[in-house]
């Protein structure tokens, strides 16, 4: 009669009288038991990693597309800020720094005058007059211009090349059509324009 | 034995799911939606358009000097660097292909009084699609319509029919100390394929 004892794993291993294992009958069991183990750890341990992996790629997926102060730029736009020129929109009796501006008449106006460029194109002496007086609502010729395309429903955006005002103006002037309404606007302390973001109608 | 094989296919069944799972992670980031891609199918054509007003400006014998140059200039930052222009005449069987500045220039000094140059019918061939490189690449054709009148009763006319390759990229820069990512068009060559009167 065989007596039956426990591995560390459970299995079951059966002894002779003289206590010794059956190895003759069970010894390729015992193994595979032993590598089957083994294999299971490597298998937790791999999915563990993967688990591991498959998060972090998703994190890193994801802060792609959020904006980051990157200091590695491709390329440079900067805006100029304009200290030569007075500002026609400041109040003379109030002597503090900040001006304060309506937004909404900002881009009303801007608005009129890209329509104007834009449908005097034949007339290029009137374009160009439209063109300077525009310029003055602006910080500088420079004022980056941002176009969205499409804008989805996570209010994620797709944007055209970024482009200066003068240019844009100029493409209006050029193109003899305005394709685009206005979006966004942002003015500095003085109350000229500073950045303008456009989008698609 | 029968136990280990079904516990081994167990095990590389949850690895497969999990590697699945990990690449589709990466590969939804750059899933573009089909609205996304009508608003770059768009752009691009847009281009082409404004290239196409361009080209009219700049033939136009009414365009001062410097507005021609300006105007060259902006013409010119439409294409992919090295990309050239075929020109074709109802003289010759022969197509030459200039650089597109090159061209610009040609087309700026043709000895005519009056230029005149329409594009129309400008639509895709072949869609953009994208490429393993990320890009996406797709083919317009345009029909291109010249005529050329001088006083002293030079007349030339043709109509051509072109092809562009347009290559779209998506670019990264800063503005105002953010990064954004935006859709970069950029047009090859335009080669003849058709010249009639």
């Amino acid at each position: 009669m065989h007596q039956a004892y426990f591995s560390i794993d459970k299995a079951i291993i059966f002894v002779d009288k003289y206590n010794f294992p059956v190895q003759l009958r069970y010894k390729s069991c015992t193994k595979k038991l032993y590598e089957m183990n083994k294999l299971k750890s490597i298998f937790r341990l791999s999915a563990l990693c993967l688990i591991l992996s498959a998060g972090l790629l998703a994190c890193k997926s994801s802060k792609k597309m959020a904006d980051s102060s990157n200091t590695d730029a491709t390329e440079e736009q900067q805006e100029k800020p304009d200290d030569t020129t007075v500002d026609a929109e400041v109040n003379e009796s109030n002597k503090s720094d900040k001006v304060e501006v309506d937004i909404e008449s900002i881009s009303s106006r801007l608005d009129d005058y890209f329509d104007a460029i834009a449908n005097s194109a034949n007339n290029t002496a009137k374009a160009n007059g439209n063109i300077n007086e525009a310029k003055a609502m602006f910080a500088s010729p420079d004022v980056p211009v941002l176009i969205v395309i499409h804008q989805s429903g996570d209010g994620s955006k797709d944007y055209d090349e970024p482009t200066t005002i003068l240019d844009y103006m100029n493409y209006l002037k050029d193109q003899g059509k305005n394709l685009n309404d206005i979006y966004e606007v942002k003015t500095n302390d003085k109350g000229r324009i500073s950045e303008l973001v456009l989008i698609r109608k | 034995m029968k136990t280990m094989k079904i516990l081994n296919m167990k095990y590389i069944g949850v690895l497969v799911l999990l590697i699945s799972f990990s690449t589709g992670a990466v590969a939804q980031s750059d899933d573009v939606s089909p609205q996304r891609k009508q608003a770059i199918d768009s752009l691009a054509l847009e281009k082409v358009r404004d290239l196409s007003k361009y080209i009219s400006i700049i033939g136009d014998k009414e365009t001062a000097y410097s507005e021609a140059n300006r105007v060259m200039d902006r013409a010119e930052e439409l294409f992919a660097p090295d990309s050239e222009m075929g020109v074709s005449s109802l003289t010759t069987e022969e197509i030459e292909y200039y650089k597109v500045r090159k061209y610009f220039e040609r087309l700026m000094a043709l000895n005519y009084d009056k230029v005149k140059i329409d594009w129309y019918d400008i639509h895709y061939i072949s869609d953009l699609e994208k490429q393993p490189d990320g890009k996406y690449v797709g083919v317009v054709t345009v029909y291109q319509r010249f005529e050329g009148t001088s006083d002293d009763g030079l007349n030339y006319k043709d109509t051509t029919k072109k092809d562009i390759t347009i290559y779209v990229e998506k670019k990264k820069t800063q503005i105002s100390g953010r990064t954004i990512e935006f859709w970069d068009v950029m047009l090859g060559d335009i080669r003849v394929t058709e010249t009639s009167s």
